[in-house]
């Protein structure tokens, strides 16, 4: 009896090696389900839990509606994205590229502009909820960092760089770049920014050079066609004098916005910065941060812009791409988005264009306890071109990176 | 038609071709690319990729290369943390197994390190992070009550314990991970050697137990050690994915400036990238070398002290084995304290500093699994496993052959996966891989694991089918029994439980490889180790808690049914052995 039953084990052992192997030379000759419509490769930032959430539940809803299905690609740093397509361009593949939808602004969307990465049929002005938007009044929804969109993107969400103090630690947070200074040599080992070039960390450093700057309009200009260096000279003596100062004397950067906040969190920093106004609410709500976080921005206004979703030119699902676009544009889709319990990224919908019942519905929306309101957020400083990006990451890679 | 119908000459036949065609397949698809991935590299090194209009040769790329600033800090970064690394768990586990032997604890060393085999470098990154930074668990427990500390301390130049500038914590967690490699390796070349006999012999000669272990058991370990040494030293010089965790963001090791390199959006910089991986390839080859001449001078004076009759009796010798044993466990405790926060983290709702404990405990992270790791879940299994099992039937078809010269060639180019740097040929292999349209597929991702986990489950499964008595197959064969039979119903029982054991290794190798997978899948498909690195890199503590906790869980369990399964059967077939 015992050995009918191991002859048995034995049996489906076997058969179990066999199927899996079979399984696995099975699954081997047949891709990854691209193309084919139903799956759409989103390549996206990855570094925040309520986002990647919101993906989910955005991925969840467009399977009922459209039975599309999201791939969240999760990444580190939009760029290494940009340049697969760029590879791919490069060996010639023109159809079945690795990415099918794409989340970028700035100097990522100026480089696949000009690359020719981009799908370039002015789709996102024929998207269904395009007619929800303004850009007549929100100009930043047709123009990137100055550059003109052309319809190869589409809006999905407003951002503005805002700062958080520990209200237990600091009474009056520094409001300025040079208050900051101050504010770091006085307090070594509590304050730090993302390792650029994460956007925030980048951006961060924009900020610094356009409150230092005599003139803030020479940023606006491409940048070679401009002194770069003595534009940057003032941010450059700037960090000299704050890098000492930094948390672990600036020899390590939190990777992003959510480390930074991490840090903040657990108290190894006092101030910390997103680039969402609702962050801080978000984490204090799920119980990351304490509820003593408040939020603030610098007296001359701080970086503010929109983020865009785009299809590259060798899509596989192009088609179900523009229908993931076009949900994330919907009230729907913005209206949660919105919220701070969720993520609270500032909507890109004009409200006048909207419904009476969506209307209700964002103003009824939670602004979360540490929220600046749209008023005190009015102060904002324009973006630079998108040139400067690589020439202020690549310097200060120079710099402070491999010191 | 049923299988007993078909002439026995034609199954021999069938069997044999079958044979032969998966030799020759294994070598095509291992070896082959392998090298072709070393030329991908070498060639644009040189300037050489027409795709990106390099057509010209030249050293243009090295002089780039070596004119980046931090790059000569980078090099000896590994040079250090990888050669000190290798040496120090080459040192505690050929001498920790004598300090212990006869020792309880030296059962007990079986029994503790197995798990920690199974689990994945970059878990044990990721506790040990966890655990030693400024907010980490060990400064909660012992704060403010034993340091007065309300909040986070000021490290200064070291920055934490981990992420310090000097790779400390790099070793640390290197060290952690090799350890229990080598020391489970020597426990099993100890039962190979005739350990009592000869410990006895150095007795009766006069020779205290570590004087004997030192001159007789340590030079035949060395014997059957060597090429997992090796391995270690190979591994150590090019990690990446633990580097990305324990490395501060402004002192990171070659492997990590090339990973960067190749994700540079400017193409132009794919050049500079294989420039780094030629001398990623050179930094090897110089380790190694060095490592060599080394072995010969210990040697030497291994010898020279054995000729005068040394017999390590100085009193001072005595404080040395309490510190070897912390040494070579405190790595690895640590990393096992810093998997316990881990699993904290997973299932905290709030944690403030300097609270020991969560304050609020959740299982939200948890729940969380079933909507956003769970695909990642399924496909880190299923690609594990499916892997594993190519593999082992691989491994088992190509060890039912007669032994010949060709074939020994053969078997010892499946380590070459092994003994090159990942990032020296991986990516070579993903320009070609892009080249014929296949990266992304699960083509490329089965046969880029299949690269990695076939030479462990060959170390695990080959010594123990090779000692199988041919006497049991023949007493078959003499009682009519076709090839096939003996090999399904006689000798496959009989190897139950290293058969199981090697899908089990094999399995959470594959469930531990990063640069691989990332490089393989061009991002499309992601398992658990690619989302735990980038939630290491940058996302709030507890979505990583939970990767972790199932990261850690993933290969055990494997494991663990894996073992039970075959201890049942083994229990019937323990006397065949």
């Amino acid at each position: 009896m015992k050995f009918t039953l191991s002859r048995v084990a034995l049996k489906i052992g076997v058969m179990l090696a066999l199927l899996f192997s079979a399984l696995g030379l099975h699954t081997a000759l047949n891709p990854a389900h691209a193309g084919d419509e139903k799956t759409v490769f989103f390549n996206a930032w990855g570094g925040s839990p309520v986002i990647n959430d919101y993906i989910i539940w955005a991925s969840k809803r467009l399977e009922e509606d459209h039975g599309i299905a999201i791939n969240h690609v999760k990444l580190t740093d939009t760029a290494t994205a940009v340049s697969r397509i760029l590879a791919e361009k490069t060996v010639g593949r023109n159809e079945g590229g690795s990415v099918d939808l794409i989340w970028v602004n700035g100097e990522n969307f100026a480089t696949m502009k000009d690359s020719g990465l981009l799908r370039d049929d002015a789709w996102a002005f024929d998207l269904p909820s395009w007619q929800y938007t303004d850009a007549k009044a929100l100009p930043a929804l047709v123009t990137d960092f100055g550059v003109p969109t052309d319809g190869l993107e589409s809006p999905w969400g407003r951002a503005q760089l805002v700062f958080a103090y520990d209200t237990s630690a600091i009474n009056q947070p520094p409001r300025s770049a040079a208050a900051l200074k101050a504010w770091v040599i006085e307090n070594p080992g509590r304050f730090s920014y993302p390792l650029p070039p994460d956007f925030t960390g980048t951006s961060f450093l924009k900020q610094i050079a356009l409150e230092l700057a005599n003139d803030q309009s020479v940023f606006a200009q491409p940048v070679d066609t401009v002194d770069a260096n003595m534009a940057l000279a003032p941010l450059w003596d700037w960090l000299d004098a704050v890098h000492p100062y930094l948390w672990q004397e600036g020899r390590n950067f939190p990777k992003n916005y959510t480390n930074l906040a991490q840090l903040l969190g657990d108290g190894e920093i006092n101030i910390a910065m997103a680039f969402n106004p609702a962050k801080f609410s978000n984490d204090i709500k799920t119980g990351a941060l304490p509820d003593t976080i408040r939020t603030y921005i610098h007296d001359g206004g701080t970086l503010a812009n929109v983020h865009y979703l785009a299809i590259p030119f060798n899509a596989s699902s192009p088609e179900a791409a523009k229908k993931v676009a076009d949900f994330m544009l919907s009230p729907e889709a913005q209206l949660r988005k919105a919220n701070s319990d969720i993520w609270g990224d500032p909507t890109v919908l004009s409200m006048a264009k909207l419904s009476a019942q969506d209307q209700a519905a964002f103003a009824a929306l939670p602004r979360g306890i540490a929220t600046l309101s749209e008023a005190e957020l009015s102060q904002s400083l324009p973006e630079p071109h998108p040139s400067w990006v690589a020439v202020i990451e690549a310097e200060w890679a120079k710099r402070y990176l491999s010191p | 038609m049923p299988l007993a119908r078909i002439s026995p000459s034609v199954k021999v036949f069938v069997f044999t071709m079958m044979r032969f065609v998966i030799t020759a397949l294994a070598l095509m698809v291992l070896v082959v690319p392998v090298l072709l991935g070393v030329l991908g590299a070498i060639l644009p090194a040189f300037g050489y990729l027409p795709p990106l209009g390099g057509l010209g040769f030249g050293v243009q790329p090295f002089i780039e290369f070596f004119n980046m600033p931090g790059i000569n800090r980078a090099i000896s970064l590994s040079l250090i943390t990888g050669i000190l690394a290798t040496v120090i768990s080459t040192l505690l586990a050929l001498l920790l197994p004598g300090l212990l032997y006869g020792n309880r604890l030296f059962g007990m060393m079986r029994q503790y390190l197995a798990p920690m085999l199974s689990l994945p470098h970059v878990t044990v990154a990721v506790g040990l992070l966890f655990l030693l930074q400024p907010s980490g668990w060990l400064i909660r427990l012992i704060s403010p009550w034993l340091t007065g500390w309300d909040r986070p301390p000021v490290f200064g130049p070291m920055g934490g314990i981990v992420q310090d500038p000097y790779g400390i914590g790099l070793m640390i967690g290197l060290i952690a991970k090799e350890v229990p490699f080598l020391v489970l390796l020597v426990l099993a070349a100890l039962s190979q050697i005739n350990t009592r006999p000869l410990l006895t012999l150095g007795r009766s000669l006069g020779y205290g137990p570590m004087a004997s272990w030192i001159y007789l058991i340590v030079p035949a370990l060395w014997v059957r050690l060597r090429l997992p040494i090796v391995i270690v030293l190979v591994f150590s010089l090019s990690v990446v994915d633990m580097a990305l965790v324990l490395t501060p963001s402004t002192a990171s090791p070659l492997a990590v400036r090339l990973l960067w390199l190749y994700q540079d959006a400017d193409l132009a910089m794919r050049f500079v990238a294989s420039a780094a991986a030629v001398v990623q390839i050179a930094v090897v080859v110089f380790a190694f070398l060095l490592g060599w001449i080394l072995v010969k001078i210990l040697s030497g004076f291994g010898r020279s002290l054995a000729f005068t009759g040394h017999r390590f009796t100085h009193p001072s010798l005595a404080v040395f084995k309490p510190v070897l044993v912390v040494m070579a466990l405190l790595p690895t405790a640590l990393a096992a304290l810093g998997l316990v926060a881990a699993g904290l983290w997973s299932v905290s709702g709030r944690w403030r500093f300097p609270s020991a404990w969560p304050d609020v405990f959740t299982m939200r992270h948890w729940a969380g699994v079933f909507s956003g790791l769970g695909d990642v879940l399924l496909t880190t299994l299923y690609l594990g496993a499916s892997v594993s099992a190519l593999a082992v039937v691989m491994v088992m078809l190509w060890l039912s052959q007669k032994p010949s010269k060709t074939l020994t060639m053969a078997e010892n180019s499946i380590y070459l996966p092994l003994l090159l740097p990942q990032a020296g040929f991986l990516f070579g292999v993903q320009i070609m891989l892009l080249w014929f349209g296949l990266d992304g597929t699960w083509l490329a991702l089965i046969w880029a694991h299949l690269l990695f986990v076939l030479p462990y489950v060959w170390l695990s499964l080959a010594p123990s089918w090779r000692s199988f008595n041919p006497q049991w197959t023949m007493l078959a064969a003499s009682l009519g029994s076709s090839p096939f039979n003996r090999f399904l119903r006689v000798r496959l029982p009989i190897m139950t439980l290293p058969v199981l054991t090697s899908f089990a290794v094999g399995f959470s190798v594959s469930a531990a490889l990063y640069l691989p997978t990332v490089f393989a899948s061009n991002g499309r498909i992601t398992t658990l180790t690619v989302e735990a690195v980038t939630l290491a890199e940058g996302s709030s503590r507890s979505p990583l808690g939970v990767a972790t906790g199932l990261q850690m869980m993933l290969p055990l369990v494997i494991f663990i049914l894996a073992t039970s399964l075959a201890r049942r059967r083994y229990k019937q077939f323990s006397y065949f052995r």
